[in-house]
Parts: C-alpha cells; sequence; structure tokens
C-alpha cells in the first residue's frame, strides 16, 4: 500500500500527543503523512494508511476509530471543532468534490446536489456551522454556509478566491481574499458578517 | 426592549423580498444574511489569512518597492500596519484573545514577534522558527532550533507563554514533527514524529 513511511527507503512515522507535562506516541511506527489537527476536548484528528486503505483516524481518550476511508476518494482538508464535528472534502460517486459531515459515527454529504472544484477547504466552527466555496449554476465561484441541514449561499455575481483560504468564526463571519473582478490584478481581504433578515433583505434591494 | 410584531402587510412585504432574494440562486442552496465588506486596498499579494472571533482578521502582504513585506491587522473597524518597523515579516497568527504573533526574518537570525495589548515585543529568537501557534490562553509553540549551533536537520517544537521568556522544550532534537503541529486551549500539543533522523545533539531543557 502506497502512502508516506510505507517503504524501506520511507522514515515510519508516529503521531505524538503532548498532555499533562508527558508525551505519548498514540500510534504505532507506520504510514502517517499529516494533516494532524487537535480539539479543545483533546480529540486527535490524523491521516494514515493501514493494509487496505488511506484513512482518516479520530484519536479520543485512548481509543481510535477511522472516521472515513478511501484514498482514491480524494480524502482531503479535514477540519474538527469542540463537539467533535469533523467535516472534510472527498469525491462523491460521480467524481464531483463533496463536502462531508462526520458527527458521532455518521457521516452526511452535506453539499449534496452542489457542485464543488478541486482544492476545497471547507470549515467548520464550533456552532456547527459549515462554510466552502462550490459553483453555482452559471459555473461561478461562490462562498456557502451549510447550518442546520441547510445551505445558503454568501456570496453572488463574480468571485475568485486565492488560496481558497476561507476563515469562519463562532460568530458565524466569513473572512477570505479575493477577487470581485476578473479584471482586478490583486486579491484583496474580505469580510462577511450575518445580518438579521430584515436588514439583509434591504441590503438586497440597495445593492 | 420587546420588538412589534410584524403586520399583515409587513409580513406579505417580506414574503415578497424572500421570493426576490431566493430569484437565480443555484438549486440547492438558498440565500444567507449576510453582508459583505471589502476591508483593503493593495496592489500587492496578500496571503495567511486568520480570523478570530472578535471579528480581526490577519494577514500577510508582500513586498512592493521600498515597502517591506508586512502584517496587518483589522480591528475595530480599522486596518493597522502590525509590523511597521520590522522588515520581513511573515506568517502572522490571531488568537481570540487579539494577541497575534509572526515571524520576522533579519540577516543574523530569525525572530518571533508578539503583538499583546497594543504593543509589541521580541518573543523568541530562533534559528529557523516555522510552524508558530497561539492558542486562546497566550500559550506559544513552534517548531525552532532555539539552542544556537543546533544542525538544520534538527528541530524541536519549544513552547513559550506569552509575557515570559521562558523556553519549554517539549520534543528533543530528534523529533522533527514533519510540517504538522496542532496545539488546543489546555496545552495539548500533537504531531507527527519521523524517526529517520538520527542521534540529535540533546537538549531537553533551557
Amino acid at each position: 500500500m502506497p502512502g508516506c513511511g510505507s517503504s524501506a527507503w520511507e522514515a515510519p512515522r508516529a503521531i505524538c500527543l503532548y498532555s499533562g507535562g508527558a508525551t505519548q506516541e498514540i500510534t504505532a511506527r507506520g504510514n502517517f503523512c499529516g494533516p494532524v489537527l487537535l480539539n479543545n476536548q483533546g480529540k486527535v484528528l490524523y491521516f494514515g494508511f493501514n493494509e487496505l486503505d488511506g484513512n482518516f483516524y479520530l484519536y479520543d481518550a485512548g481509543s481510535t476509530s477511522i472516521i472515513a476511508t478511501g484514498t482514491n476518494q480524494g480524502l482531503v482538508n479535514p477540519t474538527i471543532n469542540d463537539l467533535g464535528q469533523i467535516v472534510y472534502a472527498a469525491y462523491d460517486n460521480t467524481g464531483y468534490p463533496q463536502v462531508f459531515l462526520y458527527y458521532q459515527g455518521f457521516t452526511t454529504n452535506i453539499s449534496q446536489s452542489l457542485k464543488l472544484g478541486n482544492n476545497n477547504y471547507p470549515q467548520i466552527n464550533n456552532r456547527g456551522q459549515v462554510a466552502w466555496v462550490h459553483y453555482d449554476d452559471d459555473m461561478r465561484w461562490q462562498i456557502v454556509l451549510y447550518e442546520g441541514g441547510k445551505v445558503g449561499q454568501v456570496t453572488s455575481g463574480y468571485w475568485s478566491f486565492d488560496g481558497w483560504t476561507l476563515r469562519l468564526n463562532d460568530r458565524g463571519q466569513i473572512a477570505w481574499i479575493g477577487k470581485r473582478q476578473a479584471s482586478a490584478a490583486t486579491g484583496q481581504v474580505f469580510l462577511a458578517s450575518p445580518v438579521d433578515s430584515s436588514s439583509f433583505y434591504l441590503l438586497l434591494l440597495l445593492d | 426592549m420587546k420588538r412589534k410584531p410584524l403586520g399583515c402587510f409587513s409580513m406579505l412585504i417580506l414574503a415578497f423580498l424572500q421570493l426576490i432574494a431566493a430569484f437565480g440562486l443555484p438549486a440547492g442552496a438558498e440565500a444567507a444574511a449576510y453582508a459583505v465588506r471589502q476591508i483593503t486596498n493593495e496592489t500587492e499579494a496578500l496571503s495567511n489569512l486568520g480570523l478570530n472571533n472578535l471579528g480581526q482578521i490577519i494577514w500577510h502582504r508582500d513586498a512592493s518597492g521600498t515597502s517591506p513585506e508586512a502584517i496587518f491587522l483589522y480591528a475595530d473597524g480599522a486596518s493597522r500596519w502590525l509590523s511597521q518597523t520590522d522588515t520581513g515579516a511573515r506568517f502572522p497568527v490571531l488568537n481570540n484573545l487579539g494577541q497575534a504573533v509572526y515571524r520576522r526574518y533579519t540577516f543574523s537570525d530569525d525572530q518571533v514577534w508578539l503583538y499583546n495589548n497594543n504593543a509589541l515585543s521580541l518573543a523568541a529568537l530562533d534559528q529557523d522558527p516555522t510552524l508558530l501557534r497561539l492558542n486562546n490562553t497566550g500559550r506559544l509553540i513552534w517548531a525552532g532550533r532555539p539552542v544556537v549551533g543546533t544542525p538544520t536537520t534538527y528541530k524541536c517544537i519549544v513552547a513559550n507563554e506569552v509575557g515570559t521568556v521562558k523556553l519549554t522544550f517539549i520534543t528533543d532534537g530528534n523529533t522533527y514533527d514533519s510540517g504538522y503541529l496542532a496545539l488546543n486551549d489546555k496545552g495539548e500539543i500533537a504531531w507527527v514524529r519521523e524517526f529517520s533522523l538520527g542521534s540529535p545533539p540533546g537538549h531537553l531543557s533551557l
């Protein structure tokens, strides 16, 4: 099985956790490439290979479980919040990259029916909101936000995004570097803040 | 203050406006109630974006002409040039307290600078500080070689508390983190350890 640390010329690796003043290896020495994420509950999310495939693993208080598997599914860009919810990008059965949400043993494709491009970095906050970039029906990139089972579109019109660097905070604000016009030479920093619905529709009218 | 309930006419107007808002959106998506604000108007490339729960934003701007590469912070509706007196500032990190750290390259050494309570201070000297991490209690860690003479292939994970100069070595030199390093608000740290680098110069503490 290909993967980092899996052959004689690749160094074996292990995931280490420093806690309470001591360091322990929480995995056997093998094929662990990263990324490694750690939430405020001490849960460790990491990527590695076993004898069958590439997987996302979740270490929690001494036990480890596989939360997603499939190298060919292109598992990439996971994030974890303090509730233990995990989002990541992977291909669905039709070959489109999608955004998946894992929580307490169940996985949901939360970007169902929306097209995605490559290089998606979904972000989850501690309210369970998820933001990412996708193509709209006019093949334009847009930021969308998942909350409570629904996906809402945050941007409209022309956008391009530098480095796909979305950031989402616990207030639901989203920041990114991007261009609002195709002719713009340089990406700028933008901040999207939630507004109450009455203000929002007024903004739509005035826009 | 108690809000006056919407009247029938207002509700009809609101429903109409909702219909307008939803029109033209892709299948499966609804309009979200967001206002978008442009923060910068730069001519140079921007990168290393950070956003905290206060709504503050930090980023890196490439060098331009005589203007050095720089770190900017957006807070309270205005942007400020955090690294104004420095050159070679890169890799900013921002926490939910409004504290920020970044790396500064110099000809003689590399430095980790701290922005805290509207003031800049030198947090650490290091030959090659990378992977700066700053949690929401003010704990700062990085992978680096703060002991002069440490071979370039050996790095430690080093911890420092904001406002102190005490360094704690989490790892010795043979536990280079392979590019991944995570820190939470309890001070716990996770990383990938690689085992092929041989015997390092030992330095477990200062």
